[in-house]
């Protein structure tokens, strides 16, 4: 590459440590900002500085905001006894596009693995802990991700958060978790193993 | 069952295979890295799904495979009809060839391009789906070491032929292999960064849970397996000896061999280790510790056997894996010999060769056909490996 402008060769090299984009990538996604109107180019400069400088973590469920509290913690429409617990920030925007969901939040910003080096400390689990002692919470959800990480991490934050029913009393804590089964408009025959084994243990009494 | 055509595209030193096969005996002969055993790595690949002895899938692409991917496709005839199975494996990281000006730059490829697509009779299907769909018995030089190796060697066997037979046990090994390494990391964690150890009760629950189906499964090939292995030992020493192949799990079994029970019993036992396990960093109880244990006339092989006569326990051992397999499936599988026949003396070379002269399909590799009597030469199907190529003779 050393014929390419320094300039070219630098944004070609940022390009390329981005998730998912290899050398050719960052080439093609180079040479079109270089063919792109200035305009267009310093919409998409200040957007990546805009996101680093003005998104900050909620202080209260860590979710991305711009203000802190977030939109959803502010929110008096909200039941805040009733508190979901996620992974990541993508999987809040996914509950809240079912509308089906009234409660606050709490993100984790990822999911225990011993492997990759990310154990309890290394997540907002404290700060759960700290929340459920501290503001009048009736329900924990357990929304982590169905994958072996994410069992881990509910089954550990389980465990913790028993340990604080005691401590709580008489305020009740229930925990509930995600229903495991079968996707909407999917065929039964087409389901694996495990999804359907745990749809039949947790199949639904219709109470006829 | 037996493989009736195979053809491979940038598979290791293969760029472009078409062979015919069918019943009866094929014999591969050719000097060393010629491609004899990258020919059964594919045959076995095609039954499994992974290689034999490649840790990563990537590896078996041709370094100068124009599109980095590796191309497998066989067809199958079975007892209950003809299958045909693809498999494409694509290498993510090639390695760049040349230097400089005349490095070949990867094509681009989307991110997320599938490392392993299969396809069975035209329809894209998941890894653990191919399993059974060929069996296969494998015997390569190690396998002569089942006795006299490491204990690793003797689960890698009964693994083998288990995972093929049922895929329900492939997949609880797999999650059991992920757990172990899971585990291991923490431990070394509690031990390094006093982590919670209370993180280990989660992963203790999964271990045991799956080491109970495991040990279920082990236990119960390892019976099969014995009854078929004596009358083979008998023929082997001249009736004079009498072959016993013991399971020897890391934990204790339970007493009752009560399989509810059995998960309670060996939570406890990890309990117990558990100071232990912390201090060492490693996980020091659990499948991936059994082992088997070979008694001829009640002795053990091992300590009492002379070389010859763990020679003949392993041969013994392996013409019940593959009586195992076909009363397990009720089919043939493909026996894939890798050149063990040089590491045989003549006696042990002739009862081999007849106990498989027979099977329904063989493939064998070999580096010197002198081993062979002409009247085996003449039925077979001679073919030369060079360099990744094969030349009738």
């Amino acid at each position: 590459m050393s014929e390419l402008a320094p300039p070219v060769a630098a944004l070609i090299e940022e390009f390329s440590k981005l998730p998912g984009i290899g050398i050719k990538t960052a080439q093609r996604l180079t040479f079109y900002v270089l063919r792109s109107p200035a305009d267009q180019a310093r919409r998409l400069a200040e957007a990546i500085l805009r996101v680093k400088e003005s998104i900050i973590y909620c202080s209260r469920c860590f979710n991305i905001t711009e203000h802190d509290p977030c939109s959803i913690c502010q929110d008096p429409q909200r039941d805040r006894q009733l508190v979901c617990v996620v992974e990541e920030p993508l999987d809040v925007l996914a509950l809240e596009r079912t509308g089906a969901y009234k409660g606050l939040y709490h993100v984790l910003h990822g999911a225990l693995s011993p492997l990759e080096g990310i154990g309890p400390d290394n997540l907002r689990i404290k700060e759960l802990l700290e929340r459920v002692r501290h503001e009048e919470i009736h329900e924990i959800v357990l929304a982590t991700n169905p994958n072996f990480e994410g069992e881990y991490t509910a089954n550990y934050l389980v465990s913790r958060l028993r340990e604080l029913k005691s401590e709580l009393a008489p305020r009740q804590l229930k925990i509930t978790s995600l229903a495991r089964g079968l996707p909407i408009g999917g065929d039964l025959e087409y389901a694996d193993e495990g999804t359907l084994r745990r749809s039949i243990e947790g199949r639904l009494d219709l109470g006829a | 069952m037996h493989l009736v055509h195979l053809a491979l595209t940038d598979f290791r030193n293969y760029r472009q295979l078409d062979l015919s096969l069918g019943p009866g005996l094929f014999l591969f002969c050719g000097e060393n890295a010629q491609g004899k055993t990258n020919l059964l790595e594919a045959v076995s690949m095609i039954a499994t799904s992974t290689s034999f002895h490649a840790s990563a899938d990537r590896e078996v692409v041709n370094w100068y495979a124009p599109d980095h991917l590796a191309r497998l496709d066989a067809r199958i005839r079975r007892r209950d009809g003809e299958l045909h199975v693809e498999i494409v494996i694509f290498d993510p990281t090639p390695p760049l060839l040349g230097s400089g000006e005349q490095a070949t730059r990867p094509p681009h490829w989307p991110g997320g391009t599938q490392r392993k697509r299969i396809k069975i009779n035209e329809v894209p299907r998941r890894a653990l789906d191919l399993i059974g769909s060929m069996t296969n018995v494998l015997f390569a030089p190690a396998d002569l070491h089942l006795v006299d190796g490491s204990p690793d060697e003797r689960r890698r066997f009964i693994d083998r032929s288990l995972c093929q037979v049922r895929p329900r046990y492939c997949q609880a090994l797999q999650q059991y292999r992920k757990i172990i390494m899971q585990r291991a990391a923490l431990l070394k964690r509690i031990r390094d960064y006093h982590e919670d150890p209370r993180l280990l009760d989660y992963l203790d629950e999964r271990l045991t849970l799956l080491a109970t189906m495991i040990m279920f499964e082990r236990e119960r090939m390892l019976s099969a397996l014995n009854e078929l292995a004596a009358p083979f030992q008998e023929q082997l020493s001249g009736g004079r000896e009498q072959l016993q192949i013991v399971y020897r799990p890391s934990f204790q079994p339970h007493p009752q061999h009560s399989l509810t029970e059995a998960q309670e019993h060996y939570l406890r036992q990890l309990h117990t280790v558990r100071q232990k396990e912390i201090q060492q960093g490693v996980c020091l109880l659990g499948p991936h510790r059994d082992d088997l244990e070979f008694l001829v006339n009640g002795m053990s092989v091992i300590t009492y056997g002379s070389r010859g006569q763990q020679r003949t326990v392993a041969l013994a051992t392996k013409f019940a894996e593959l009586a195992y397999m076909r009363a397990a499936t009720g089919d043939e599988p493909v026996l894939l010999l890798d050149d063990v026949f040089s590491e045989l003396d003549q006696r042990r070379r002739e009862q081999l060769l007849q106990a498989i002269l027979d099977h329904e399909q063989v493939l064998l590799t070999t580096t010197d056909a002198s081993h062979f009597p002409p009247e085996v030469l003449e039925r077979a199907y001679k073919f030369q490996v060079v360099n990744g190529q094969l030349h009738p003779w």
